[in-house]
């Protein structure tokens, strides 16, 4: 057994040095972190011209008000509001004037201003209400805090007007709850809202992994002619599995960290540019979690189901490398993954809850999904059963690989 | 006489699919030899060589190396023989001497006794400057000499050598040579060695077994191949006529255990 353990240390060590050369060190670490960087940091520097549409949808009726100076004033803060979106050139912001509050927080990005906006201004506590779909950190999300603070400017302007000298009302900014997504579904918005980081953080990665597979997998052992000699010195073969796949969560680990890294920086040069001053912890984007969150239970738990889905993404791999022959398992492996993880995209990127058969065949989804509703406290039976499912996958696949490398067959496969 | 075997087969048989490659052969190797598995191109060898180390069972038939069941218990014999197989197989990326230690490392073999071992041999091959370049660098025939060292280093009792000195130039075929040799009568190892290099054979075997389509027509010392092959004693000519007339299996049964001779 000691002899065995022994031997298992040396294959390990043997595998890290041939997964971590400097070229692989590339594209595990540099590539996730430039992606990121290049996804999120540059676009805003260069892409000036990207317009936002906001639909707008003023109700509010006014209220008379008095000067300091004893005259009264009829003042209509929405129509203002209206006015300076409409009529005044801001760049990229494009206004449509809707009917309804539906139509307006149904819109991807929509401001809602109600009856009672400038009495309640007045009586200092007024609301209106916004649904935003880009983070402050993405332009479109920067383009449409321009027309937040055209409201806060027309509801000074209305108090400097009116000359009065009393405290600034209270303006509650309420982000609405996006009214499209299906009331019957599982997970609040809070959780929605990590939906799109978390498929895409591991799309990107999952994609990220099917590429390397030949390095990490048995494919460039068969390619070196080494598998042979491997397979004769090995006293416990599942140890080759094993090691691999030890080698591939540490190189899973370095691109996942480098992933964020470069999420996060690039956000801050986002919010530099579009000059928001929000800090870094409240940002919600599309393509990056809240960086400070990622240190939270709900962070460390997607952190983990990424994991999951990687060491599935190898595992795969790997048994496709033992039990198909070195041309196919290139072929199939990579495309197996790659299709598995774009069509898993592919079924949540326009429905983050979506229910489709489509999706609920994918183990992606499996780990997407449960994941998810663990975060959010409301994991139900479907949950357990995809666990289950996922939980099995795995299992078989170590199985599978460890008796294919057994099999004789491997060596001419 | 009484011989101890390392090696030992009884009516080995693999078929792959419906083929049948291996036709039922009883191998016997002696401790202490070189063992020439000699055949034409097909008939078997490379197959007989992979089921003696482990790596492919035999469909029917028990084989026996270094006392271990190696059917059973193919785990027993892993990393215990040391094997050349026909790649020269090595990690591109890594320097030469990476190659050799991370493979005596994974067989067990001592850090030092392996690199005070690896520089010697190297030093007797004219290959030492070659240490820190990488494997992907150096040529086939420097390759086969690299996957050579580290075999013999790897090694214990046994030596499985596929085809040794392929690829290597006249002058270091002989220092191969030399040191294959120096195993047998000064480290009392065991070699068998698959080569269609008649010097290699001339030089090297004690103990020759020849196999044609899957059956092993003749098996016994260089002498008695001579002997039962050759007309004017060379040894070249009796392994030419042991390939193109040799026995059927059928008629194998006159070779028995006690014509082999102690070495």
């Amino acid at each position: 057994m000691a002899k065995q353990k022994g031997q298992f240390i040396a294959i390990l060590k043997k595998d890290i040095r041939l997964v971590f050369t400097v070229k692989t060190l590339l594209v595990i670490v540099l590539v996730p972190f430039l992606m990121m960087f290049l996804i999120i940091g540059i676009p805003s520097i260069f892409i000036g011209t990207t317009n936002v549409t906001i639909s707008l949808c003023n109700k509010d009726i006014g209220s008379t008000e008095q000067h300091v100076n004893g005259t009264n004033y009829f003042i209509n803060i929405g129509e203002a509001i209206v006015y300076n979106l409409t009529e005044t050139t801001i760049p990229g912001l494009t206004i449509t004037l809707v009917d309804t509050r539906a139509e307006a927080l149904n819109a991807s990005n929509g401001i809602f201003i109600p009856a009672s906006f400038t009495m309640d201004i007045f009586n200092g506590t007024g609301y209106f209400e916004f649904r935003k779909s880009g983070s402050s950190a993405s332009l479109q999300g920067a383009y449409f805090d321009q027309a937040i603070n055209v409201v806060q400017q027309m509801v000074f302007g209305a108090f400097l007007f009116l000359n009065l000298e009393v405290d600034l009302p209270n303006l509650d900014i309420i982000h609405y709850v996006p009214p499209d997504i299906d009331p019957d579904g599982v997970w609040s918005q809070e959780t929605l809202a990590l939906a799109g980081p978390f498929s895409y953080a591991l799309f990107i990665m999952v994609s990220l992994i099917g590429n390397m597979g030949r390095t990490i997998g048995f494919s460039k052992e068969k390619e070196d002619g080494t598998f042979e000699t491997m397979l004769s010195i090995t006293k416990n073969r599942s140890n080759l599995v094993f090691s691999k796949l030890i080698v591939g969560i540490i190189a899973s680990t370095l691109s996942i960290v480098s992933y964020f890294a470069g999420s996060a920086i690039a956000t801050l040069i986002a919010k530099a540019v579009s000059g928001t001053s929000e800090s870094i912890t409240g940002i919600e984007g599309f393509l990056s979690f809240p960086a400070a969150d990622l240190f939270s239970f709900k962070g460390v738990l997607l952190l983990f189901g990424l994991g999951i889905a990687l060491v599935l993404a190898m595992l795969a791999l790997m048994t496709i490398d033992t039990v198909f022959s070195k041309t196919v398992a290139e072929r199939v492996g990579t495309f197996a993954i790659l299709g598995l993880g774009f069509m898993f995209y592919f079924a949540v990127i326009f429905d983050p809850a979506t229910t489709a058969i489509y999706a609920q065949i994918n183990p992606f989804y499996w780990i997407y999904h449960s994941f998810l509703s663990i975060i959010d406290l409301s994991f139900t039976w479907v949950d357990g059963i995809f666990i289950a499912l996922t939980v099995a996958l795995i299992a078989g696949l170590v199985i599978l690989a460890t008796k294919a490398i057994e099999r004789e067959k491997v060596l001419f496969t | 006489m009484s011989v101890e075997l390392i090696i030992e087969t009884k009516e080995i048989r693999k078929s792959f699919k419906d083929k049948l490659i291996l036709k039922g052969i009883s191998l016997h190797v002696p401790k202490g030899s070189i063992y020439a598995l000699l055949g034409p191109n097909g008939a078997g060898k490379t197959t007989t060589i992979r089921i003696l180390t482990g790596i492919l069972k035999p469909t029917s038939g028990e084989v026996t190396v270094q006392g271990y069941d190696v059917v059973k218990d193919p785990e027993q014999i892993r990393g215990e023989i040391g094997i050349l197989s026909q790649l020269s197989a090595g990690y591109k990326d890594f320097k030469t001497r990476d190659n050799i230690l991370l493979f005596t490392s994974i067989v067990g073999v001592d850090h030092e006794e392996a690199t005070l071992k690896m520089h010697e041999l190297l030093n007797k091959l004219d290959m030492e400057d070659k240490l820190d370049l990488h494997f992907g660098k150096l040529s086939g025939g420097e390759k086969r000499v690299i996957s050579l060292v580290r075999t013999i280093i790897s090694s214990k009792e046994l030596i499985i050598l596929d085809e040794p000195t392929t690829g290597l130039d006249i002058a270091r075929a002989k220092k191969v040579r030399d040191i294959i040799h120096d195993l047998v009568t000064k480290e009392g190892k065991t070699v068998l060695m698959s080569s269609h290099i008649t010097s290699d054979l001339e030089a090297l075997a004690t103990h020759a077994g020849i196999l044609r389509d899957g059956v092993l027509v003749f098996e016994g010392t260089k002498q008695q191949v001579i002997e039962a092959y050759s007309d004017n004693g060379d040894f070249e000519s009796a392994i030419i006529n042991a390939f193109e007339n040799g026995v059927k299996a059928d008629n194998l049964n006159h070779v028995k255990l006690e014509k082999l001779e102690g070495v």
